[in-house]
């Protein structure tokens, strides 16, 4: 067995899961904040991808000043989203559940948005192209391109400071406190609401970070989010519903196994390991691995 | 809607649409018509199975096109690697979902409703998977194409539904009976139950009421529906391939379930017939329509989660759980 | 109510194609105008619509203008059986497309039921030739080449550059995917090249890093790749960034912006490929079409264009020598063809209805896209 080959698809790996990593944060960050199921997460991404490459021509080319633009855009637009979305799911009508009415709503959301797009630009391959040059930083045998460096530590980058937010601000610790016990939150005199805005917010623009990486990588169509999502999902089940720093564990777990299992197998058995995962831990432990034990309600 | 006294409403309404349907071939020689109302009943048919675990126990499932997936793919096995007639793959179907329904029931149940909700999904997904993957035995995306017609009898007298004519008149009797069964179990101390369980689940078991069994019995019989829907679909377009699975069919008996009303019978069985013709009739380009149908889901969820059962319900003022409540007592 | 509706309907779909049938002729076009090859579709629209602007201009067909019908196949299985069912009911004498290769395996006992031809100009899986003419089904006809005589004069070019001797296969899994795969295997073995890996993946899957991992270790020196156009864009990109040296070869359409911008970045060096068309054909009548096309849509015309524009005229032409517009005469007409086409050689048909048009060795040469040669596929 050729080791250089095994840490290569290692390397890939953990860029690859640092990527799904950030996109599944904010799926995390949702359901854990406000128990709502986000279908539209990755035509959420896909939005965002849109966004840049109508930007970068409008910008003179420039790929930093697009992602900078298309991020702003993306926490106004998530500020305002979550006005709305509070006000929709506060409301009594009807027995449905705010779980229920925030799946069928995003499901829906998501329907419009891929054909929406699709409607609008075709389905005509969309390349955006950066002033990252094709190439790469060589190990020893190991190939890590430009492109993915920067994903990957930009991913880092936006991690660290999620734990930083999550751990040592005030808005953090709220958010965390809020996801842990709603009631006992309100108790001590945080505001559910105005946490719960702040983390739809965060949600928008983690999104927009995630589709604002992928930009250099690929050349993409309307139906991108659709397998992204895929990814995402698997991972937050797996990681447990709520939480964001599990998701990310999770997410580098799989895309190394994904990875190495790919590399040295067929390729079909890649997209089965997120399946197979998810599966077994529905079954065996359905909080999810980092999650404290459910109680069956 | 106590058995009782609308039997005469629920008859008529019931002997209107088979004259419609019984009329239609004998008004249009067009295929296209024809075809258009064949989607609409096994449509009407599949959303009605949702409903019954739905909108009677209150069990959101994604599990749904799933079902109707493995019933289609296992009839066209049946047919094609098996040589069975579509009755044995129908039959087939029927079974196999039955089982994986119970499967999946007697693993999700015992999980809170959110992870039932996303394990029916998984449910789905894996379905979709194997499907697409799976290629020695499903012929992976290029599809099993080239399915028969169904056909009845034996030597010379053998009896085709080769037409539209024919396979618009199979699928009503279809229909019927299918809407018939399912009709005769909701109406009965069966649905009464399961609404029971999704108003109150603990009273329910207080009462003594063995929740999972009931709940189980709804998923298979669900599922059961889904599938044999399915197998005839498929008979019809004469082909299966892996986006029978595609979110499309989620969403548009969500859509129908939601609008005719969760745990309603006619306004769903309207709602589906309506939904699925009225979009054929406006010659809506494809995008167009994926967008009004995410769009109609949007706004029924926001607007009328109750569906026009719930306006309607609203309008006679009758609260369901006092009905429920005396029809248990009596 | 419904009884009314359907009646009306009913009448008014009669009535319109009773007014029609002494109007014009229609002519069904079913190809993936939505979906992830709806590019293609684009396409083969702007030849249909130009070939159908010169025939009328020219007086029409038997001396009525023609019509076509469009119809969504998504490049679908099913969905195609639908819309064909569609087509036929409304009483087309003939259909053109379909595109997808799926969707022609899908259909083609449809068209073979209704006793109604299909002119197929696009789709390359060897099994559409096999199942056609002579012992199969008479009412299908395919102008462009398969993916069987490609592959074949692809892997003899590799094979005379004498520095192949690893190739590796990505495909799509679908019908033209694996169809493609198996063709360009079968011709690697009979050439002696070794085939070190075969891929096959999911449409419009996002990501290529490990299969890209697989070649930079396994010493591939060309990649043969059967992708939509999107999928190839992205295959390229990702492994061009990652530093993939293998050639490109397998069926590489190079049409269109991004696969401009690709080529100068020099995601194609060296890339070869065996191709049924290519706008730099250097004959006449394609240097006007090119022209032509270039002037009305802003974009170069592709192998869609091209075979959107020859299937109707080729079309026509047989309802013209039939003198009627009945299936059957048109598919007698049509077994009897015998069309110059634009890039120089006769389209006829064998007994298995498939027609032997020339086909062209593109490479990329100094990051130029260029004709290296025109061969002929008889």
């Amino acid at each position: 067995m050729s080791y250089e080959f095994l840490l290569q698809l290692i390397v890939n790996g953990i860029v690859v899961g640092l990527i799904y990593g950030l996109i599944a944060a904010g799926l995390a960050l949702l359901f854990g904040i406000l128990h709502i199921v986000n279908f539209a997460h990755g035509e959420m991404v896909m939005l965002a991808m849109y966004a840049i490459a109508v930007a970068v021509p409008l910008l003179g080319g420039s790929y930093l000043l697009s992602f900078a633009v298309v991020m702003v855009v993306a926490a106004l637009v998530g500020w305002v989203a979550s006005g709305g979305l509070l006000a929709v799911l506060s409301s009594k009508s009807g027995q449905m559940g705010i779980f229920e009415k925030s799946l069928l709503l995003t499901l829906g959301l998501s329907i419009v948005l891929l054909n929406g797009v699709q409607y609008i630009f075709t389905a005509t391959p969309m390349m955006v192209t950066t002033d990252i040059p094709a190439g790469a930083f060589t190990f020893g045998g190991v190939r890590l391109s430009y492109g993915h460096a920067m994903a990957g530590g930009i991913a880092i980058v936006v991690f660290v400071g999620l734990y930083l937010f999550l751990t040592r601000t005030n808005s953090g610790r709220a958010l965390r406190a809020v996801a842990q016990n709603r009631e006992a939150a309100l108790m001590i005199g945080l505001d559910p609401d105005a946490v719960a805005r702040r983390a739809v917010l965060l949600s928008v623009v983690l999104c927009a970070v995630g589709g604002a990486i992928l930009i250099p990588l690929y050349v993409f169509q309307p139906i991108v989010g659709q397998a992204l999502i895929l990814k995402a999902f698997a991972i937050v089940i797996i990681g447990g519903m709520g939480n964001v720093l599990g998701a990310a564990l999770v997410a580098l777990g799989l895309g190394i196994l994904e990875s190495v299992v790919g590399g040295f197998a067929d390729i079909v058995w890649q997209n089965a390991i997120a399946f197979i995962g998810m599966i077994v831990v529905l079954l065996i432990r359905p909080q999810g691995l980092f999650a404290p034990a459910m109680r069956k309600g | 809607m106590s058995r009782t006294n609308s039997a005469f409403g629920n008859l008529s309404l019931a002997a209107l649409l088979l004259a419609a349907g019984i009329a239609i071939p004998l008004l249009t020689q067009s295929s296209y018509f024809l075809t258009v109302g064949i989607t609409a009943m096994i449509f009407t048919v599949f959303a009605m199975s949702l409903n019954i675990v739905y909108g009677y126990a209150g069990l959101l499932s994604l599990a749904h096109v799933g079902f109707w997936g493995v019933g289609a793919y296992v009839a066209a096995l049946v047919v094609t690697r098996l040589g069975g007639s579509i009755w044995e793959g129908l039959i087939a179907a029927a079974f196999v979902a039955a089982a994986g329904g119970v499967l999946i029931g007697a693993a999700a149940l015992r999980l809170s409703n959110h992870a039932f909700v996303i394990v029916s999904l998984c449910f789905t997904l894996l379905m979709q998977m194997l499907a697409q993957e799976w290629i020695d035995v499903t012929n992976g995306p290029m599809g099993i194409p080239g399915l028969p017609a169904p056909s009845i009898g034996f030597g010379d007298a053998v009896f085709t539904f080769g037409t539209p004519t024919r396979f618009f008149y199979l699928t009503l009797a279809f229909a019927v009976v299918s809407l018939g069964a399912i009709w005769l179990v909701v109406t009965s101390r069966i649905g009464r139950t399961l609404q029971m369980i999704k108003h109150d689940e603990t009273l329910a078991r207080s009462l003594g009421v063995r929740v999972t069994i009931w709940k189980l019995t709804a998923i298979a019989l669900s599922a059961i529906f889904a599938a044999l829907a399915g197998g005839l679909y498929v008979f019809y377009v004469t082909i299966v391939d892996p986006l029978i699975f595609d979110v499309y069919y989620t969403q548009v008996i969500l859509v129908i379930v939601i609008i005719g009303g969760l745990g309603s019978f006619w306004p769903l069985v309207i709602a589906g017939l309506i939904i699925t013709v009225l979009p054929e009739i406006l010659r809506t380009p494809n995008e167009l329509r994926m967008i009004s149908y995410g769009v109609i889901l949007m706004l029924a969820v926001l607007l009328m989660p109750t569906g026009i059962a719930g306006l309607v319900g609203k309008l006679r003022k009758r609260p369901a759980a006092a009905k429920s409540a005396v029809e248990l007592s009596s | 109510m419904l009884r009314n509706l359907a009646l009306a309907g009913a009448m008014l779909l009669s009535a319109s194609f009773a007014a029609d049938a002494q109007e014009t002729i229609r002519i069904g076009a079913a190809m993936p105008i939505t979906g992830p090859v709806a590019h293609g579709a684009l396409q083969e629209k702007r030849g249909l619509e130009t070939a159908l602007e010169e025939i009328n201009a020219a007086g029409g067909v038997l001396g009525k203008p023609l019509e076509l019908v469009y119809e969504d196949n998504q490049c679908n299985p099913s969905v195609a059986v639908t819309v064909t069912t569609k087509l036929l009911e409304a009483g087309v004498p003939a259909v053109l497309g379909q595109q997808c290769s799926s969707a022609v395996l899908a259909t083609m006992s449809l068209f073979q039921r209704a006793e109604v031809p299909l002119v197929s100009s696009i789709a390359t899986n060897p099994k559409i030739s096999e199942l056609s003419g002579v012992g199969g089904n008479p009412w299908v006809f395919r102008l462009n080449p398969s993916d069987r005589e490609l592959a074949v004069a692809n892997v003899n070019y590799l094979a005379s550059l004498g520095t192949i001797q690893k190739v590796a296969i990505v495909a799509e899994s679908t019908d033209y995917g694996r169809g493609g795969a198996d063709a360009f295997a079968e011709a690697a073995k009979q050439k002696g090249l070794e085939v070190v890996s075969t891929d096959f993946h999911q449409l419009a899957a996002p990501d290529f890093t490990t299969i890209i991992a697989r070649l930079l270790n396994n010493g591939a020196q060309a990649v043969a790749v059967y992708q939509a156009h999107a999928d190839n864009a992205n295959f390229a990109r990702q492994a061009h960034a990652q530093g993939l040296k293998a050639i490109m070869t397998g069926k590489l359409s190079l049409d269109g912006n991004t696969f401009a911008e690709l080529i100068q970045q020099g995601a194609y060096d060296n890339a070869v490929t065996a191709f049924p068309y290519s706008p730099a054909v250097d004959t006449p009548e394609n240097k006007a079409f090119t022209a032509h096309i270039l002037e009305k849509y802003g974009e170069s015309a592709t192998y869609e264009t091209f075979a959107g524009y020859e299937s109707l005229r080729i079309l026509a032409e047989a309802i013209t020598r039939a003198g009627s517009a009945e299936p059957a005469a048109i598919r007698d007409a049509l077994e009897a063809t015998s069309y110059k086409s634009m890039i120089g050689a006769t389209v006829d048909f064998d007994d298995h209805n498939q027609a032997h048009n020339n086909a062209v060795i593109i490479t990329v040469d100094d990051r130029v896209l260029g004709v290296k040669d025109v061969f002929p596929t008889k």
